[in-house]
């Protein structure tokens, strides 16, 4: 079990820079996902981390050892593959002692190892069963398992659920995260469903075009994303991101000059000192309050859809020309052509730059902790 | 639209239709039938005869020499046959294994990409494009007494001259081994490389990171993987390899001798030297049951769901 630092590591394919300048300090045992849309590089930075592929450029430390140059079995790491890669022309013992074998532990200790992964995977009464008969849930135990036997520092999982159905999905969410605490693993996690990231994550590392785009706790990173696309990537639906405008009375909601925002007096502290300026106003459709036209301190708005899914109510929402939603219970009594007044509570705001698109308000010191 | 009412159900009126179906395809059948079967059964029947061009009777007249299994009694006297055989043998078991280590050898280069230029594709497996009479004749020429291998020998040792190849019983066995590997390794290369490509990448990925070295992982995981595509690599090498004719044919006619004297060549000075048609037609139907019993071993042996090699 150890520590992973990445220190400004990039990793570039000719002129395409996969991974760009990533510091990552993954603490001693902690749950890291890495999380992100396809093809941003999170794969390429597991595949850094584990060896199999050379850095451009930056350092990777494990603890204090600077493994940067040290090949990749050399390295004490457990890869889970999205597809597993279980050895199927060989039983499920032959899978678990394949580590061991080929690191030349004597034939006594090996059998006892193996016997005691089996029995904690709960593979016991398979172990002589050849591998490619086994269950996706058996296969990935055993993936998970074959890494472990060998006690890498860290584990790192690629994807390992995308290839299963919804509801399998979440009992082995379950279950993994059941694992990390018993196996007491640094575990690396990779994914590109929030969900899951959220449900399994001690910190959260949020990626997008190769660039690493906040770091945090799940919380932190829902209540304070770092920029935009942290803010919209997060929540299904994610946030409502506004063109705004900052005047001596407050914040201008959209295109309109009629309905203000509150903001906390801390954002208007913030604000004072930038002047009138555009900005990007943040706000979670489940976070508004839908009430009576002209109530104090609404946004006007006009209804123009209403989704319902399960117990919830997506509703569309257009205030002048600009287009949000809100997400509100079954029961709230709202109706496509109704008009409403939507308010939002002055602590719920997010404040962006516009050309940044950077979050303006309590400078996200934890980014890079 | 039914031909006959009484008959109505669904499973009568596509009994109906087979029957039509399988009327319509006679024709083609009886066809396939006789162009495949034809050569064979006249061979069976002209073995169990004395048929010769030497008495002048038509083929089909052939029974009147009908003599049973007299043809099939003589395979097991005939010391030149045996001769044949033993050396066929010899040289595929020296032949085959050769090609295959080599073969196995530069695929595992392509595959750790050691060598993986597309230019290096060609070049490995141009041998294979020739025509085996034309590499036997460009052998001929490299092995001769004054050719290009001697010439190159000569360079380090002035003996070099003195080597003659193709006339001595021993080097001469040599020489067509040579050439045979040379010209067939890369079939070998071929079938294997693609064997290899075909083992899951993750999986050699894995075994890196479980601490396998190059060799560990070469072995355990990918040499197990591909034993279905080695039998198949090895098995057509053998049927093939024990058909070979022409490059020796043309190298050294089998000689000196009979040293390099192989099956198929034996059978060619049979039927047109000693124009013994019926006992050549005899052997001929031997080889192929032996052949095909090797085939079928072979082939039973992949099947086996043990030794097939499954993506995950
Ligand atoms: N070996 C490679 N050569 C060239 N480009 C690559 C290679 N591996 C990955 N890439 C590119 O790098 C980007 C990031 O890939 P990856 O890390 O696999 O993304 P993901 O976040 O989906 O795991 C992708 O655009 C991919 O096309
Ligand atoms: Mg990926």
């Amino acid at each position: 079990m150890s520590s992973v630092t990445l220190e400004q590591t990039s990793k570039k394919f000719g002129d395409f820079t996969a991974v760009r300048e990533m510091d990552l300090a993954i603490r001693n045992g902690e749950f890291v996902a890495i999380l992100g849309p396809s093809g941003c590089g999170k794969t390429t930075t597991m595949n850094m981390i584990a060896g199999l592929e050379d850095v451009t450029s930056g350092t990777i430390r494990f603890d204090d050892r600077d493994v940067t140059e040290v090949s990749t079995q050399k390295r004490g790491v457990g890869f889970v593959f999205q597809s597993y890669a279980i050895f199927t022309h060989m039983t499920v013992r032959q899978n678990l002692a394949f580590g061991l074998e080929v690191q030349g532990v004597e034939q006594a200790e090996i059998d006892r190892r193996v016997g005691d992964m089996a029995e904690f995977m709960a593979l016991g009464h398979r172990i002589d069963v050849p591998s490619a008969g086994l269950s996706v849930n058996e296969m990935q135990k055993l993936a998970i398992g074959r890494s472990a036997i060998v006690e890498p520092s860290i584990f790192l999982l690629d994807e390992p659920l995308s290839n299963l159905d919804a509801a399998f999905r979440e009992k082995m969410r379950a279950e993994l995260r059941g694992l990390q605490r018993a196996l007491k693993q640094t575990m690396v996690y990779v994914t590109h469903d929030q969900i899951e990231a959220m449900g399994l994550a001690d910190r959260i590392a949020v990626m997008n075009h190769a660039v690493l785009q906040q770091f945090d706790t799940p919380v932190n990173i829902y209540a304070r994303p770092a920029n935009v696309f942290v803010a919209r990537f997060m929540g299904a639906p994610g946030m409502n991101i506004v063109n705004s405008r900052v005047t001596e009375g407050g914040v201008l909601f959209g295109g309109r000059d009629a309905d203000f925002v509150a903001l906390s007096r801390e954002d208007m502290a913030t604000l004072r000192h930038h002047g009138e300026r555009d900005l990007l106003l943040g706000f979670r459709p489940e976070e508004l309050r839908l009430g009576e036209v002209g109530a104090p301190g609404s946004i006007a708005a006009d209804v123009a859809l209403v989704e319902t899914v399960g117990r919830r109510k997506i509703v569309h929402l257009v205030s002048g020309t600009t287009a949000f939603h809100g997400v509100c219970d079954r029961g709230v009594p709202v109706r496509a052509g109704e008009a409403v007044g939507v308010t939002i509570s002055p602590d719920k705001v997010h404040l962006f730059d516009t050309e940044t698109e950077a979050r303006l308000q309590w400078p996200v010191e934890a980014t890079h902790g | 639209m039914s031909y006959t009412p009484h008959t109505g159900t669904a499973d009568a009126l596509a009994a109906q239709r087979r029957t039509l179906a399988r009327r319509l395809i006679l024709p083609t059948q009886i066809l396939l039938v006789f162009i495949v079967a034809f050569p064979l059964l006249m061979q069976v029947y002209i073995s169990l005869t004395w048929w010769t061009p030497l008495d002048g009777t038509l083929w089909y007249s052939a029974y009147e020499s009908w003599n049973w299994f007299d043809n099939f009694a003589e395979i097991f006297r005939d010391p030149g046959l045996h001769g044949a055989v033993w050396r066929t043998i010899l040289f595929v078991s020296i032949a085959v294994p050769i090609e295959f280590g080599l073969g196995l050898l530069l695929a595992a280069l392509f595959y750790e990409g050691v060598l993986a230029r597309p230019v290096f594709y060609s070049l490995i497996l141009m041998p294979m494009m020739i025509v085996p009479a034309v590499a036997g004749y460009i052998f001929f020429l490299i092995f001769q007494q004054t050719g290009p291998l001697n010439a190159l020998v000569g360079i380090v040792w002035d003996g070099a001259y003195q080597i003659n190849w193709l006339n001595d019983v021993n080097r001469a066995f040599i020489a067509v081994i040579v050439a045979d590997v040379w010209q067939w390794t890369p079939l070998m290369f071929l079938i294997l490389f693609a064997g290899l490509m075909s083992v899951p990448h993750d999986q050699m990925r894995a075994a890196t990171i479980l601490g396998a070295n190059w060799r560990q992982r070469f072995f355990r995981i990918a040499l197990p993987r591909i034993k279905a595509v080695i039998f198949i690599a090895i098995g057509l090498r053998v049927i093939e390899c024990f058909k070979i004719f022409d490059m020796l044919f043309v190298m050294t006619s089998g000689g000196p001798g009979v040293a390099t004297e192989s099956l198929s060549l034996y059978l060619y000075k049979q039927t047109f030297q000693s124009l013994e048609w019926s006992y050549v037609a005899a052997i001929g139907i031997t080889v192929l049951v032996v052949l095909s019993v090797i085939a079928a071993i072979i082939l039973t042996r992949t099947s086996r769901p043990s030794n097939t090699s499954e993506a995950s």
